[in-house]
């Protein structure tokens, strides 16, 4: 029974530590968050092993979730519900009806259209699709006396699986988080490996277990004994070394953001402040632009900060947001940033395997009008 | 090691509903001629194969169960239109790739309940395609064009040839070797021989050698800019590829040797093929040949399920009748239950009766030939009906211990009328009673005294005048037997039973039966 947490800094080469570091003749199940997560993987699986190797499965999440959880049982899902044979007609990507709407005045009633939990069609359509935003939900909620389906589910993984592994899983929330937790007590060998501090920065999630107990951000030491109390061995050294990073960049950011974050010195590249030579910067198409938001504005080559999660780039310029004007003072104090818009931030600061540009929101301000597309 | 575990029909050809189960590795499947055997083979490959995918829906007409065909018409409506159901379940290895794609739940009566391997088949009328054909329906109309054929594996996920579960051939002997069941053959054993990545290789290099060669020839061009190129939709290597033995191709051998050579390579485990079905092997073959193939089969059988369909005595016992599966009407019996002993003397002994015995609906179990000649005609001066019309067989023993028989009849469920002597042993005639009491189906007649000891003894007892009268007696002849003296016209129908057997079923005296 080997369970096991990795977490790493940005840049470490989580990707490439799973994809090197899987036995190529074992059944592998590498599940990731997002196609690109996958296609990043497969790319890298093929650099390893010449092709992504025939017994290694590479699948999202609910993709997964779905095809191998959800429909090899929906017998025992009609009979949870009480429902005759389910024909479902496969996933849809809207979001289900919520619990509460708000009224034209403002004023929070009960949806009309929300279903309950306990009944089928909290999880599947009027047409018989599933929702994909409730399929951890749904499997967490099937059983039949003290027969769980997440039970079945594991023997079932066991069964066809060596080893699995999740990647990014630091992006998963509630209960597709619950459900990896439940899923990988009874597996007989999983590793999850994340980066704490990316947490939050997809868009999709940026809210709620396991990072907020209540209303209270849960912090990087607390996570981590969480972990451990559950069983996990947690691992925060084999990835604790950026290879993207520069030694500049890494002390900056431990410095300005107290994020412990180390570089292999690898690459080389300084941390600029380039109020003075904006323009220059921003013309400069070999430098990709970062901004918090609406990249798609600019004539420049941008990106917001956190579609970059996942990224290398030759070289970054980072324009911060007013609350980081005084981000070069000695006593820098993220106290008051919300921790999602310091994660992103944190993303951002970690994508560039050479220089590191920055310009203040004050600047920016002044040369903004210039650069929006027509 | 991969196979097919079970078999379950509705409504398909012959068979309303029928459930096979099979033995890991030998499979013999025996019936009647139409008891359902090819049928049990189809509805294998219509799910392995996909077959019929393709292929215009006006077949269904001879899918379809006649029985429920015949109760459409009576009750004609969407409900009662005929429909057919195939399940197959697998025994996969869960370390192969794509096993867990066929692992779940959704088989049977669909409720929570163990996962297993496996593939659905369902033909049945689309009512979404279907819709505004109701009353052409009521009309008796069946509609097979607005049928839908889905195969599904217990995964609820669609099953596609592409992922075979298993490395699946089927030899089919019983049209001769014309190009479609050929070179079906040739296409599976290419992709169960070699694996992906050598076959695209080998597909890849032919077509650019193949183009090559064509440049070669320095055709002239049609005009400026037009000129003949290779389609490469027109020679896809699998179609083409044959095999081949000592440079003949295989189809060019004789269809016995054809049929013996795809066997042998069916079975080499370097094939990697895990179930091998064959139809009528003895279709073509010599004995001598025959034989040599039941060898190699019986050899190799570990390496991987065999299904056989057979008619020929000599392959059921060869490959151990306890690997028999008998089919009759909608039911399917294994004979795995019979004892080891008698399977092995059925195995040994090469000339026996065993099929006869089980394809036949009642038997007379007879010591030996005489019994064998006069019986029939006893029986029609009895019953006024021939054997042949009740569909009773007489089998004669030759001297082989019934009981082998016996042990058979009693795992069917076989009538069985046993007809033997005491041979003026005591304890025969009180086995026989303790056994007759214990079966009801079986039983066993013998002379209930001691003078009554053999066939010819009781024969003569009950109809002494007219024999004395018919056998003639050469003067001086002692006619003893056995160094026994038991007068002359006895003792000459002692001596020669199968001449006076014959003497007296050509005589046209009617006799009294014993």
């Amino acid at each position: 029974m080997a369970k096991k947490v990795i977490l790493a800094v940005a840049g470490a080469g989580k990707t490439y530590h799973i994809c090197h570091k899987i036995d190529p003749g074992k059944r592998n199940l590498i599940l990731a968050f997002t196609h690109e997560n996958i296609q990043n993987i497969q790319k890298e699986l093929c650099d390893a092993h010449g092709c992504v190797p025939e017994l290694t499965t590479v699948s999202t999440f609910d993709s997964f979730v779905y095809h191998h959880m959800v429909l090899p049982y929906e017998p025992s899902i009609a009979e949870h519900f009480g429902c005759p044979q389910i024909v479902s007609r496969g996933i849809c990507t809207i979001a289900p009806p919520s619990q509460t709407i708000k009224t034209s005045k403002g004023k929070t009633i009960a949806n009309p259209l929300y279903k309950k939990k306990d009944r089928l069609a909290h999880y599947v359509t009027m047409r018989g699709q599933y929702y994909c935003a409730t399929l951890s939900e749904l499997v967490l909620q099937v059983k039949k006396n003290r027969e769980s389906l997440i039970k079945r589910v594991a023997a079932r993984l066991n069964l066809f699986y060596d080893c699995v592994l999740i990647d990014e899983f630091q992006d998963f929330r509630e209960y597709d988080y619950e459900l990896i937790m439940t899923l990988a007590k009874q597996l007989n060998d999983v590793t999850l490996i994340g980066d704490y501090y990316q947490h939050s920065v997809s868009a999709t999630n940026n809210s709620g277990k396991p990072f907020k107990k209540k209303t209270n951000d849960v912090c990087y030491d607390d996570f981590v004994s969480e972990l451990i109390s559950v069983g996990f061995e947690v691992d925060v050294t084999t990835l604790n070394k950026s290879r993207r990073c520069s030694v500049d960049v890494c002390q900056f950011v431990t410095s300005k953001l107290g994020i412990n974050i180390d570089s292999c010195g690898e690459n080389i590249g300084n941390v600029i402040w380039a109020d003075e030579y904006a323009t220059e910067i921003l013309d400069d198409n070999q430098i990709v632009k970062l901004v918090y938001k609406d990249a798609a504005l600019y004539s420049f080559r941008s990106m917001n900060w956190s579609y970059s999660k996942g990224d290398t780039m030759d070289a970054v310029c980072v324009i911060l947001t007013d609350r980081f004007d005084n981000l070069d003072i000695a006593n820098f104090s993220d106290n008051g940033v919300p921790v999602s818009t310091l994660n992103k931030l944190y993303v951002a600061l970690t994508r560039s395997r050479g220089n590191l540009y920055l310009i203040k929101a004050s600047t920016f301000k002044l040369l903004k009008e210039k650069y929006l597309k027509p | 090691m991969n196979y097919i575990k079970s078999l379950h029909i509705e409504g398909f050809r012959k068979f309303s509903s029928l459930d096979v189960e099979f033995n890991e590795h030998m499979n013999i499947l025996v019936g009647e001629n139409e008891a359902g055997k090819s049928t049990i083979l189809d509805a294998l490959k219509t799910v392995l194969n996909q077959q019929y995918r393709n292929t215009d829906k006006a077949v269904l007409r001879d899918l379809f169960n006649a029985q429920m065909v015949e109760s459409f018409y009576t009750n004609p409506s969407v409900k009662t239109l005929p429909r057919i159901y195939i399940e197959v379940e697998l025994v996969l290895d869960p370390k192969k790739k794509s096993s867990s794609y066929f692992y779940g739940e959704a088989y049977g009566k669909r409720k929570q309940q163990d996962e297993k391997f496996g593939i659905r088949f369902e033909c049945k009328f689309d009512e979404e395609l279907g819709s505004g054909m109701e009353q052409s329906i009521i009309d008796g109309k069946i509609p097979y064009e607005y049928y839908s054929l889905t195969w599904t594996t217990f995964a609820n996920r669609p099953y596609q040839m592409i992922k075979r579960p298993l490395n699946f051939i089927s030899i089919d002997t019983t049209n001769s070797s014309t190009t479609p069941s050929f070179n079906y053959y040739n296409r599976t054993l290419f992709s169960s021989r070699y694996d992906e990545a050598t076959r695209a290789k080998a597909k890849n290099e032919f077509r650019s050698k193949l183009e090559d060669a064509l440049a070669a020839t320095n055709l002239p061009p049609i005009s400026d800019n037009r000129k003949f190129g290779i389609d490469g939709k027109k020679v896809v290597l699998e179609t083409i590829l044959s095999v081949y033995e000592d440079s003949i191709a295989l189809e060019n051998r004789g269809s016995g040797m054809e049929s013996l050579i795809k066997t042998q390579i069916a079975l080499d485990k370097a094939n990697g093929l895990d179930v091998i079905l064959m139809e009528e092997p003895e279709n073509h073959l010599s004995f001598v040949t025959l034989r040599k193939m039941l060898q190699e089969i019986s050899v190799q059988q570990e390496n991987s399920q065999i299904i056989v369909a057979t008619h020929n005595n000599m392959i059921a016992s060869r490959l151990n009748l306890n690997n028999v599966l008998w089919i009759t009407d909608n039911s399917v019996k294994s004979l795995a239950g019979v004892k080891n002993d008698v399977a092995e003397f059925f195995v040994r002994a090469d000339d026996n009766a065993f099929l006869q015995l089980l394809l036949s609906k009642k038997v007379f179990l007879v010591e030996g030939a005489t019994e064998f000649l006069l019986i029939p005609i006893f029986y029609k001066q009895q019953t006024g009906h021939t054997i042949e019309e009740d569909g009773i067989s007489v089998i004669s023993c030759n001297g082989i211990s019934y009981m082998r028989y016996i042990e058979i009849a009693k795992a069917t469920d076989k009538r069985i009328a046993v007809i033997t002597d005491n041979d003026k042993k005591k304890d025969r005639i009180t086995k026989a009673d303790t056994f007759n009491k214990s079966n009801k189906l079986q039983h066993i007649f013998l002379g209930k005294t001691e003078d009554e000891w053999t066939w010819e003894a009781c024969l003569y007892k009950e109809n002494k005048e007219v024999l004395d009268n018919m056998i003639t007696v050469q003067p001086g002849a002692e006619y003893k037997f056995h160094g026994e003296d038991y007068g002359f016209v006895l003792g000459k129908m002692l001596n020669n039973k199968v001449d006076v057997a014959y003497q007296m079923l050509t005589s046209g005296v009617t006799f009294a039966i014993p």
